[in-house]
C-alpha cells in the first residue's frame, strides 16, 4: 500500500495525505452526523425557506454514506480516478451539509466545501505543483480570515468572551479550564482568559496572513494556530482543527517533495 | 523550503491549466466573500435569510464561521432573542422534547450568550435547529402528526 503511494504523482500522494485527515475527522463527526439525521426524523421541520430535497433526510444521509464509501474505496485502492472520485465527492458533500436544513451552521461543513476545493486542484493539475505550497496557505488563511476578522468586537478582544464560555458560564469551567483551575486561582485564570481574546485574535490573524511567510514559517504558524485552539476550545474543535491538520499536512508534502523542490531551484536558476 | 508566494511567481512561466484557473477563481470568491461581509455585514445578512433569497443565504454560508456573525449580529441589532427561543423551546418542550433534550440548559437565558458566541455542544442540537431557522420565527405544531411547520418567517 505505501509503495502504491508513493509510486503516485506528487498531487496525488498529497491527495492521499489529504484524505486520511479527513476520513479520521469524519469518522470523529460520526456519531454527530448521525445524530442530525436521526433527529430529522424524529421531529420533522417543515420550512419553506428550503427547497424540497434540502429538507430531506434521504438527501443528508445519501451524501455521508457516499462520502465514507468513496473515501473508504480511495484509501483501499488509491489512484488517480479514486482520488479524483474523493475530491469531488468531499466538494459535493461540503456543498450538501452547508445548505441542508439539517446541517446546524457546524464549522465543519463549510470546511469541508472548501477542502474539496482543494482536493480537487490536488487531483486534476497537470503542472505547477511548486504553487501548491502558496495555494495551500492561502486557503488555510481564507478559513482563518473570517474568524479573525468576525472577533474584532468589544467583547472578544477584552477577552469578556472567554471568559464567560470557558469559566464563568452556569456550567461552570469547561474542557481543559478544569484543570487549570486546579492550578491557577481564579483571579489569575480570569485574567489568563482575558488574554486569549486578543490573543486568539492575534493568532487567527497570523494564520490568516501565512501565505506571505516562507513556508517553514507559514506551516509552522498553522500548526501553532491549531494546536493552540484546540488547547483553548477542547476536544469539540477537533472537527475543525482535524480539516485544518489535514490540509495543512497536504500542503507540507508537496513543500517537502523532491519534484517541488527541484522545480524551484530549476525556477529560481532561471529568473 | 523557500517563500511559498515567491515560488508560486516565479512558475507563472510554465503557465496555468484549467484546474490552477479553477482553484484561483475559488480563492478569489472566498477571499472577496470574506473580506466583503466583514466590510458591510448588515448588508448582506438583510439580504440572505432576514429579507432575502434562498440563493443570497447560500452564497454566504461558504464564508468560514458565517453562522457566528448571523446570530450575533441578529442579537445585537434586534435586542435579545431568548425571550422569544425560550418561549418556543418551552412550547415545544410541552410537547415533549423536554424528556429527549437539555431543554432548561438553552431556555436559562445566562447560558444563551455562551452558546451564540462560541458554537454549540453537540447534545443542544435542537437549539442549533431553531437558531438556523432563526429565532424569531412562528412554528406551528401539527398535533396529529408532530410536525413543526414553520408559518412566518420575518
Amino acid at each position: 500500500m505505501i509503495e502504491q503511494v508513493r509510486s503516485l504523482p506528487v498531487g496525488l500522494r498529497a491527495a492521499y495525505v489529504l484524505l486520511v485527515g479527513v476520513l479520521a475527522t469524519l469518522v470523529w463527526l460520526a456519531p454527530t452526523l448521525a445524530r442530525r439525521a436521526a433527529l430529522m426524523v424524529r421531529f420533522p421541520l417543515v420550512d419553506g425557506w428550503f427547497p424540497d430535497p434540502l429538507q430531506a433526510v434521504g438527501l443528508y444521509a445519501g451524501v455521508v454514506v457516499l462520502q465514507f464509501a468513496v473515501m473508504v474505496l480511495a484509501l483501499a485502492r488509491p489512484s488517480r480516478t479514486t482520488l479524483r472520485l474523493f475530491a469531488w465527492t468531499t466538494l459535493g458533500f461540503g456543498a450538501v451539509l452547508l445548505v441542508h436544513q439539517a446541517s446546524f451552521g457546524a464549522a465543519s461543513s463549510v470546511l469541508f466545501f472548501w477542502t474539496g476545493v482543494w482536493a480537487l486542484w490536488l487531483t486534476h493539475a497537470t503542472r505547477g505543483f511548486e504553487r501548491g505550497p502558496f495555494f495551500c496557505l492561502l486557503l488555510l488563511g481564507g478559513m482563518f480570515a473570517w474568524p479573525a476578522l468576525g472577533k474584532l468586537t468589544p467583547g472578544y478582544l477584552s477577552g469578556e468572551v472567554y471568559w464567560r464560555a470557558h469559566w464563568n458560564g452556569p456550567a461552570g469551567p469547561q474542557g481543559i479550564h478544569m484543570w487549570v483551575a486546579r492550578v491557577l486561582s481564579e483571579p489569575a485564570h480570569e485574567r489568563l482568559l482575558r488574554w486569549f481574546g486578543p490573543l486568539s485574535v492575534a493568532v487567527e490573524g497570523a494564520v490568516a496572513l501565512a501565505w506571505l511567510l516562507p513556508g517553514r514559517w507559514g506551516f509552522g504558524v498553522v500548526g501553532l494556530g491549531a494546536v493552540g485552539i484546540l488547547a483553548m476550545a477542547g476536544p469539540s474543535f477537533i472537527r475543525v482543527m482535524g480539516i485544518v491538520a489535514a490540509v495543512a499536512a497536504s500542503g507540507w508534502v508537496l513543500a517537502a517533495s523532491e519534484e517541488v523542490r527541484a522545480a524551484n531551484a530549476e525556477n529560481a536558476a532561471r529568473s | 523550503m523557500g517563500w511559498p508566494l515567491r515560488d508560486a511567481w516565479r512558475s507563472r512561466q510554465e503557465g496555468a491549466d484549467g484546474a490552477t484557473w479553477g482553484f484561483l477563481a475559488a480563492m478569489l470568491a472566498l477571499w472577496g466573500l470574506t473580506l466583503g461581509v466583514a466590510a458591510s455585514p448588515e448588508w448582506w445578512l438583510q439580504r440572505s435569510h432576514h429579507q432575502g433569497s434562498f440563493g443570497v443565504w447560500a452564497l454566504t454560508q461558504t464564508v468560514p464561521f458565517m453562522y457566528t456573525l448571523e446570530t450575533d449580529w441578529w442579537a445585537e441589532r434586534h435586542g435579545p432573542a431568548e425571550p422569544a427561543l425560550a418561549e418556543e423551546c418551552a412550547r415545544i418542550g410541552n410537547h415533549g422534547l423536554r424528556q429527549h433534550l437539555p431543554v432548561g440548559q438553552f431556555t436559562n437565558p445566562e447560558r444563551r450568550p455562551m452558546n451564540r458566541l462560541c458554537g454549540l455542544p453537540a447534545d443542544l442540537v435542537l437549539e442549533s435547529r431553531l437558531r438556523k431557522h432563526r429565532v424569531r420565527t412562528r412554528w406551528r405544531l401539527e398535533e396529529h402528526s408532530g410536525v413543526l411547520v414553520l408559518e412566518e418567517r420575518p
